[in-house]
């Protein structure tokens, strides 16, 4: 096995078929490739399929234990990624095969949360919920338990209430949890509750104050959940997302389309209310100006410019 | 109401089944669908010539606006396109299981058809059709008397158009999805295949304005090539 030097990347590393240093990266940089953890994996432990269709892992005894373990983790989740459930018990069954030398026995936490990967995998929720129930009651707060209990009620059909609930209640004992406010924003999108959406993104934002991502699913959620105050907070968020990322495209259409949407709420004002938003409906068209001039400028020398000034004309002639 | 036929051309639906294939994990997936449409005789037909991929999440309103309003100003600047406009919205569930149109894609249609008229439909992508890379890969919908876009389309009033191989070249062209940025064949000693990229309008945002979200020119030439 040769050393993994700092200016290996995961293509050198595979091109030189170094299936350890390729597993190595992938958990260090965190990625997720699970069809190469696979590919590599299999090599690098002795995957093999046995008569009755069931596979085994023969090979990594070269490996120290700390080693092969971690890779068999590794592998067990890459295999239930892209759906290969017999490779994923093999791994299973090789991690909890009771080796006198294995640190890793069947009651361990971090071996039950594999058992219930592949449970839910393989479509026995029942099991998978047992098993999620008993890591629960040995540690009320194991934070992994209580999301895959979500995991599993997301996972079908006709209980999407129940799945709301379980993340409700999740997020009600664990509200530091950025990405679980994450998920619940995105449950709350799929069943078009924009304002609940937003109500989300903003517990995403106390997380992650300075990603300009974060920032524009927020505004994105205000503009669509529509209405006077969401329109001003909408644009708000679309102006702190490009100003902490000029090249977020997104974050510029966004505030175009916030701006015009404002703009759109104001006329459907009264005409007290109306003369009260002059300064802001100024601010908005400023920004309309603004945003589409560097719209312009971003797609100097493409295609796409010609597109681009063609819409904001459009837009420009009916403001 | 008006019984007219829907005619679905291989471009369009290998466009659509790509997107599903490259973004279909557990995400729903939109566009807007492009073609003509005809009165004919008392029951009309619509011809789907194309598809451009919005996105691969819930859509939101500036994501959806700006990609009608883009997708026309680029079919005024486009030759060989005369007569085409945005004729349809196509969506795919998260759930692959789940084969009626999701909420979000009936409130889009909904939306979009008030402006154009009775000549709108809703496609739904199929996963079974997907999988078995049968055409046509789309259930059809339209507006129902409740103008939600509830009433399903008789497979009878629906065809697909093109090559007769459709099904053998959706297949190739799925095969030629690239899976990662870090493909590789472990036995090939890291060389790629030929491969077949699809780009969405939020891609086309996320990869800094460089995708050709609009025109997915590779698509079509690979299609063209099987004539």
């Amino acid at each position: 096995m040769m050393a993994t030097g700092p200016e290996d990347d995961l293509p050198t590393l595979a091109a030189r078929g170094d299936h350890l240093g390729v597993l190595r990266y992938i958990r260090a940089h965190k990625l997720r490739e699970p069809k190469m953890v696979v590919a590599h994996g299999k090599l690098l432990l002795g995957a093999s399929t046995k008569p009755d269709g069931s596979m085994a892992m023969g090979g990594g005894r070269r490996l120290g234990e700390v080693e092969r373990l971690a890779a068999l983790e590794q592998l067990c989740m890459a295999s239930l990624d892209v759906g290969e459930i017999k490779l994923a018990e093999a791994c299973l069954d090789a991690l909890g095969a009771g080796d006198p030398d294995s640190p890793v026995t069947k009651e361990s936490a971090r071996y039950r949360k594999l058992l219930g990967l592949c449970l839910e995998a393989s479509g026995d929720f029942a099991g998978a919920e047992g098993v999620y129930d008993a890591l629960l009651k040995d540690n009320p707060s194991n934070a992994h338990a209580s999301k895959r209990k979500y995991c599993v009620l997301a996972a079908q059909p006709g209980q999407e209430e129940e799945a709301r609930k379980a993340l409700n209640d999740y997020l009600a004992s664990h509200p530091g949890d950025v990405a679980a406010w994450n998920a619940m924003a995105e449950v709350c999108l799929s069943v078009s509750d924009f304002k609940g959406a937003a109500y989300c993104y903003e517990e995403v934002v106390l997380g992650c104050p300075l990603d300009s991502t974060v920032h524009t699913k927020l505004g994105e959620a205000y503009c669509t959940a529509g209405g006077l105050a969401n329109a001003k907070l909408a644009r708000k968020h679309l102006a702190q997302a490009v100003q902490l990322d000029p090249g977020n495209l997104r974050a510029w259409y966004g505030l175009i389309a916030a701006a015009e949407g404002y703009l759109d709420e104001v006329e459907r004002l009264g005409k007290g209310k109306k003369e009260a938003e002059e300064e802001g409906v100024e601010v908005a068209k400023e920004l309309i100006k603004f945003g589409g001039e560097r719209l312009v400028q971003f797609y100097k020398g493409s295609e796409m410019r010609g597109i681009v000034e063609k819409m904001l004309k459009e837009a420009g002639e009916s403001l | 109401m008006v019984k007219r036929s829907i005619s679905l051309g291989a471009v369009a639906q290998i466009k659509m089944a790509l997107h599903a294939a490259r973004h279909g994990f557990s995400a729903p997936l939109h566009g807007i669908v492009l073609g003509r449409s005809s009165p004919g005789g008392g029951e009309g037909s619509i011809e789907v010539v194309d598809a451009v991929p919005v996105c691969h999440e819930v859509p939101t309103k500036p994501v959806v606006d700006m990609a009608l309003r883009l997708t026309e100003a680029h079919l005024q600047t486009q030759k060989g396109m005369e007569g085409v406009r945005i004729v349809g919205w196509y969506t795919a569930n998260a759930r692959a299981a789940s084969e009626e149109p999701n909420a979000p894609a009936c409130r889009i249609a909904a939306s979009m058809a008030e402006g154009a008229g009775e000549e709108f439909i809703l496609l739904v992508v199929s996963t079974k059709a997907l999988v078995d890379c049968e055409l046509p890969i789309c259930t059809v919908y339209e507006k129902g008397s409740s103008r939600a876009f509830t009433n399903r389309v008789d497979s009878d009033r629906v065809s697909s158009t093109g090559p007769n191989n459709g099904g053998e070249i959706l297949s190739k062209a799925l095969q030629q999805l690239p899976s990662s940025e870090y493909e590789s064949d472990v036995a090939g000693g890291g060389k790629k295949g030929p491969s077949l990229a699809i780009c969405d309008y939020v891609d086309h945002l996320e990869d800094g304005g460089k995708g050709d979200w609009l025109g997915n020119a590779a698509v079509k030439e690979f299609v063209e090539s099987f004539r």
